[in-house]
């Protein structure tokens, strides 16, 4: 009984505590007015969080068009020689037929394993490209000119001119006594 | 989509948030005040901090998944705030050398006085249920609803706060 008196006593005075504070009547518009103030402010601020996500979105999407686009087989394959470092143009010396450069070696290297070439790349031999490396570097040195290559006309004939040839001197026999 | 046509969404969802906020605020504001008041025991001060907890509430409205808990989290978040605020005010009271008690005597008997002193000297689970029984009418469902936590805890917390308040108020403890 003693507790149930206190409990109720408690009870009550928690009531009468607890539930007699009342807000003021001006309470909630005073909240609404904040959400208001913010909500404008937000809305002010929007666009410059909207623009920056939107334009992050563009930039992805048109990422991953582009890698769609790229199909598997097309990708671009790394050549021989340009995967072998660089020629250097002016320093090395024009190729000789018959003298042996580094190009073999490279060219007896495995190709099982590599991606067949597609049509986008230029694939020429060692020699070819030191030929061509050599051409360069005589043009640029001044050793050949342009007018070396014009096309020779052809619907005239082969001139050939004849061969003078002089006899050789002869020599008379030397003498025993010269010896 | 044309960016008007957005904004014009974005618009109406708004508006629908806003009206459901407006109608969880109607339904929830004296609990919220209350459970302020409980802590703080200032007028002003509990409309401030359930201010700030609405104001919380309604950045995230809508996100909040389970909408119907609403009262839950601004209860929480009311009690955390005004726990917040109590321990600045008192740091700062201390500070100044001002009284806190003194400004809640002059406002209510001192049997109130007594029980507001004990209450505060509870452990901070006993005192929320025991501030939200009774606010919420001693109803213990509605309460663990509020906690989130089962009606049996609700009911042995209560148990012990009311154990802690007759010791309290006895003079034994």
């Amino acid at each position: 009984v003693e507790r149930d008196d206190f409990d109720r006593a408690l009870n009550e005075d928690l009531d009468r505590l607890l539930t007699q504070p009342e807000p003021s009547p001006h309470f909630r518009a005073r909240v609404l007015q904040r959400i208001d103030e913010e909500s404008e402010s937000v809305r002010g601020r929007r666009w410059f969080t909207v623009i920056p996500a939107v334009a992050a979105t563009a930039l992805l999407l048109v990422g991953a068009f582009a890698w769609l686009r790229v199909p598997a087989g097309d990708e671009p394959i790394v050549s021989e020689q340009a995967a072998a470092p660089p020629i250097a143009t002016s320093t090395r010396p024009p190729a000789v037929p018959g003298q042996s450069t580094q190009a073999p070696e490279r060219r007896s290297a495995p190709r099982a394993a590599e991606p067949p070439p597609s049509a986008s790349d230029v694939l020429i031999s060692p020699d070819d490209a030191a030929a061509f490396d050599a051409f360069i570097s005589s043009v640029e040195d001044g050793r050949l000119w342009a007018d070396m290559f014009e096309p020779s006309d052809d619907s005239l004939p082969t001139v050939i001119e004849p061969l003078h040839l002089e006899p050789l001197a002869t020599i008379p026999p030397l003498k025993e006594a010269e010896l | 989509m044309r960016l008007d046509a957005v904004a014009g969404a974005l618009a109406v969802m708004e508006d629908t948030l806003r009206r459901e906020f407006e109608a969880r605020l109607a339904d929830a504001s004296t609990l919220a005040f209350r459970v302020a008041f409980s802590v703080l025991r200032q007028r002003q001060d509990a409309e401030d901090v359930a201010q700030e907890a609405f104001i919380r509430a309604y950045r995230n409205f809508g996100r909040l998944r389970d909408r119907d808990r609403f009262r839950s989290w601004v209860v929480r978040t009311t009690w955390r705030l005004a726990l917040d605020r109590q321990r600045s005010d008192r740091r700062r009271e201390r500070r100044e050398q001002v009284v806190y008690r003194e400004t809640v005597t002059r406002q209510t008997d001192d049997r109130a006085a007594a029980l507001w002193q004990a209450i505060d000297r509870l452990p901070q689970k006993l005192r929320i249920v025991a501030v939200l029984s009774g606010i919420e009418g001693h109803d213990v469902a509605e309460v663990a609803s509020l906690l989130g936590i089962p009606q049996g805890t609700v009911k042995s917390r209560l148990f012990r706060a009311r154990q802690c308040l007759k010791e309290i108020l006895s003079g034994t403890r």
